[in-house]
């Protein structure tokens, strides 16, 4: 009983975590929703700015490429591909 | 004549409205020092004309590829002086698309605002207040479709209004007090300068301004602590701060975008980890059968006409070196450049389509994981797939590579894929090395081999591929933000411009020097040191008394015998030493010399030279072949060990002046196909001596 109320409180925890915090644009789903938090990198903070996606704007992530590729994730009217190594240098919140 | 530049994002319709004002009259020269297209044509409008340049599609001033830094230079430079900035918008990602508007805004540059792409408005469920946008940006805006042409009327009538060409408003950007303070230190060079171009010249300083003033700019940076990074989020900033709120207000979201939905779905399939490379595959196969098989009849076409054109021509004229310069130099020479016409129209009528359709950016995509580890482009396996067919449209093709390190390795080693002029060659040889078998039912050894060295190509390619991604050095540190456009209907038009556009600088840059090429080669083989030339005509004369040759056989000798002591005979001796470690003898160096003119002339060479009627059918070449001997061992010259060596030779050598011409038109500079030709014999030498040794 113990062992399972435990193993219930750390998933509930869990999902706690992934709905306030962020989390690595890396660990979302195909299909899935978020907002974007803070870009690590300045570099690419620049780059996405000016191809208009900055913090507080909502993503959703659309495709995988095969071969551990880039992914797409669409935002507003268009959608963009970001390699895989960038997108721990994003953060996004699920809520 | 008024000068304007035409300015905008990628994909926002620039090169539409520039191909719906200019029509024919526009042309394609290079930016300096990069490898991007300078597309200038002329329009009028009335009785005035106008001259305008197409600027590469970026994002924002800031450059982040050594290519995206023609947009700043062209703005400073005094050459291109411009009197309006076009700037196109697609109006349904206005807001992405202002950022680099309101840098160009500073410029000093009256500017128009030409909202592109209304006839999709519909499509994507938005509506957009231009009134209001006028007086919100204080700079004429106009609604256009490059597509379909609705509203270009406007446009043109605007270019008629003189208030176009003065400027509207003042400029927004407020330069910080160090950097005021250092513009005014260092006038009067920077004075006429606006703040804002001050400022990025000052931000880009490193690679914008001249050597003997690079000091004061490093030392003033030092400093000030100056950010770059920062400065740049700064400014992007405070940017889409101001227009934000503008374009809130002038857009307004009425439906559901239908077009987004579409390529929404069409991407699941398209991008599908499993189906999306498969359809890649069907698609490429179907690009390799256009301009392998279906580019062969127009092919067969200009060759035949070529032949009889100078059949016809050697026959009305008198027997004198004229005539032989004219046919077999000169035409021999143009029909040489446009027998490769079909290919190219037809690979970039290809390309052209999948480029408009949004298809392209998918490929890149795709494939940017498994030709990263090469260091290659996803877009450079539309170059490799057609470089089966002919390596001059591919190396053409690799123009829509973004990225210059990409474009460089894929340019250099896109020759190494087995072509199509090769096949002449495998076709000749491969008996010499396997028989012709039926192994396990249903595969036939020649088969095999055949395969075997389209696979040695393969690998060739992506081994070079891969030594180069550490050799090749790198200019840009590229983060890979591939926009992926919504799926649209071709525009014909625009895929004809390219077909015309590309046609054009094949014929007229690397034309140029395959012709010259040609005509030299034709000088070396017909002529020779004049005393033994005419031993050799009164030796053949001699040996046709004595053994009663036919007409026909008697001029098979002959030329066989001139070829043999022309300049080209004598160059082949003379490499003859260089090339013996591979078994071959002096005439198989006629041969390779020759086929530098295409790889295919190697047959013909070889038919010559054992004096043998030239075919379709090649079997008393090989006959031929068969019975010659090693000059020095008396062995048979063309042993297992020599045809496969010969075979190895060319799959990896760059026997291909065509492709070296063309290489030079792309990269603009002879370092490339000059590393290129010496990589890709030093590889065919190593192969080939490894081969012959393992074997003899």
């Amino acid at each position: 009983m113990n062992v399972f109320c435990y193993i219930c409180l750390l998933f509930g925890l869990n999902l706690i975590k992934n709905r306030v915090m962020s989390i690595k644009l890396s660990k979302l789903q195909i299909g899935e929703s978020a907002k974007i938090e803070q870009i690590l990198d300045k570099g690419l903070m620049n780059r996405l700015y000016e191809m208009g996606i900055r913090p507080g704007q909502r993503i959703k992530l659309l495709n995988h490429a095969p071969f551990m590729g880039p992914i797409t994730i669409q935002s507003g009217q268009m959608t963009l591909a970001i390699r895989a190594t960038y997108l721990k240098y994003i953060l996004v919140s699920k809520q | 004549m008024r000068r304007i530049g035409l300015f905008g994002n990628p994909n926002c319709g620039k090169t539409t409205l520039f191909n719906s004002l200019t029509g024919l009259r526009q042309r394609t020269g290079n930016f300096p020092g990069v490898t991007v297209d300078k597309k200038t044509g002329v329009f009028d409008v009335g009785h005035q004309s106008f001259s305008v340049v197409d600027f590469p599609g970026t994002y924002s001033l800031y450059p982040d590829s050594k290519d995206e830094r023609v947009v700043l230079k062209g703005l400073l430079s005094e050459t291109t002086a411009l009197d309006l900035i076009v700037f196109v918008a697609d109006v349904n990602q206005l807001e992405r698309h202002l950022l680099l508007f309101s840098q160009l805004k500073d410029c000093g540059i009256p500017i128009i605002l030409v909202l592109n792409m209304i006839d999709l408005l519909e499509d994507n469920g938005i509506e957009v207040d231009a009134k209001y946008l006028r007086k919100a940006l204080h700079c004429p805006v106009c609604a256009v479709s490059s597509r379909t042409g609705n509203g270009i009327d406007t446009f043109k009538s605007l270019l008629l209004d003189e208030g176009t060409f003065e400027l509207q408003s003042k400029e927004s950007f407020n330069l910080s007090p160090e950097l005021k303070k250092f513009k005014a230190e260092h006038s009067p060079v920077w004075d006429a300068l606006p703040d804002y171009l001050f400022y990025q010249v000052f931000h880009n300083s490193e690679w914008l301004v001249k050597a003997d003033q690079q000091a004061a700019f490093d030392a003033f940076k030092q400093e000030m602590a100056y950010h770059p990074l920062d400065r740049q989020l700064e400014d992007t900033m405070s940017r889409c701060a101001t227009f934000e709120p503008i374009v809130e207000r002038a857009m307004n979201r009425v439906a559901k975008s239908r077009l987004q939905e579409i390529t929404t779905r069409l991407d699941r399939i398209l991008l599908n980890p499993v189906f999306g490379p498969l359809i890649f595959v069907v698609l490429m196969l179907f690009v390799f059968q256009a301009i392998y098989a279906w580019a062969s009849y127009p092919m067969d076409l200009i060759d035949s006409a070529v032949g009889q054109l100078s059949a016809y021509v050697s026959a009305s004229l008198p027997d004198h070196w004229t005539t032989s310069l004219l046919t077999d130099g000169v035409i021999a020479g143009v029909g040489g450049v446009i027998i490769f016409i079909p290919q190219i129209a037809i690979l970039f009528l290809l390309i052209a389509v999948l480029e408009e359709i949004g298809y392209l950016s998918r490929v890149a995509f795709m494939f940017d994981r498994l030709m990263q580890l090469f260091g290659l482009n996803g877009r450079s396996l539309v170059s490799m797939v057609s470089s089966a067919a002919c390596a001059i449209p591919a190396v053409m093709s690799s123009r829509t590579i973004p990225d210059w390190k990409e474009r460089m390795i894929t340019i250099m080693v896109a020759p190494l894929i087995s072509c199509s002029a090769r096949i002449p060659v495998y076709a000749l040889l491969v008996g010499f090395v396997v028989p012709s078998e039926q192994v396990w039912g249903i595969f036939n050894l020649q088969g095999l081999a055949f395969g075997g060295l389209y696979f040695l190509g393969i690998l060739g390619a992506l081994l070079s591929a891969l030594a180069m991604k550490y050799i090749v050095k790198s200019y840009s540190k590229s983060y890979f933000l591939l926009e992926m456009p919504e799926y649209k209907r071709p525009d014909f038009k625009n895929a004809f411009y390219v077909v015309l556009e590309k046609v054009r600088t094949f014929v007229w840059e690397a034309g140029k020097i395959i012709f010259i090429i040609s005509i030299v080669l034709w000088g070396l083989s017909s002529y020779g040191p004049k005393d033994k030339m005419t031993q050799v005509e009164q030796e053949v004369a001699l040996i046709v008394n004595e053994q009663d040759l036919s007409d026909s056989e008697a001029e098979y000798l002959l030329s066989s015998k001139k070829l043999e002591v022309s300049y080209i005979g004598h160059m082949g001796k003379f490499i003859e030493p260089v090339i013996e470690p591979l078994g071959f003898d002096w005439k198989i160096g006629i041969a390779l010399i020759t086929s530098f003119a295409a790889r295919e002339v190697f047959v013909g060479t070889m038919a010559t030279l054992f004096a043998v009627e030239s075919g379709d059918d090649d079997s008393s070449l090989r006959q031929q072949m068969e019975q010659s001997k090693h000059p020095k061992t008396g062995l048979p010259l063309f042993s297992t060990a020599t045809a496969l060596s010969l075979l190895l030779f060319y799959v990896f050598a760059m026997q291909c002046m065509s492709t070296l011409a063309v290489v030079y038109r792309e990269t603009k500079s002879w370092k490339w196909p000059i590393s290129q030709f010496l990589f890709m014999t030093a590889l065919a030498y190593l192969s080939s001596l490894f081969a012959y040794h393992l074997l003899s």
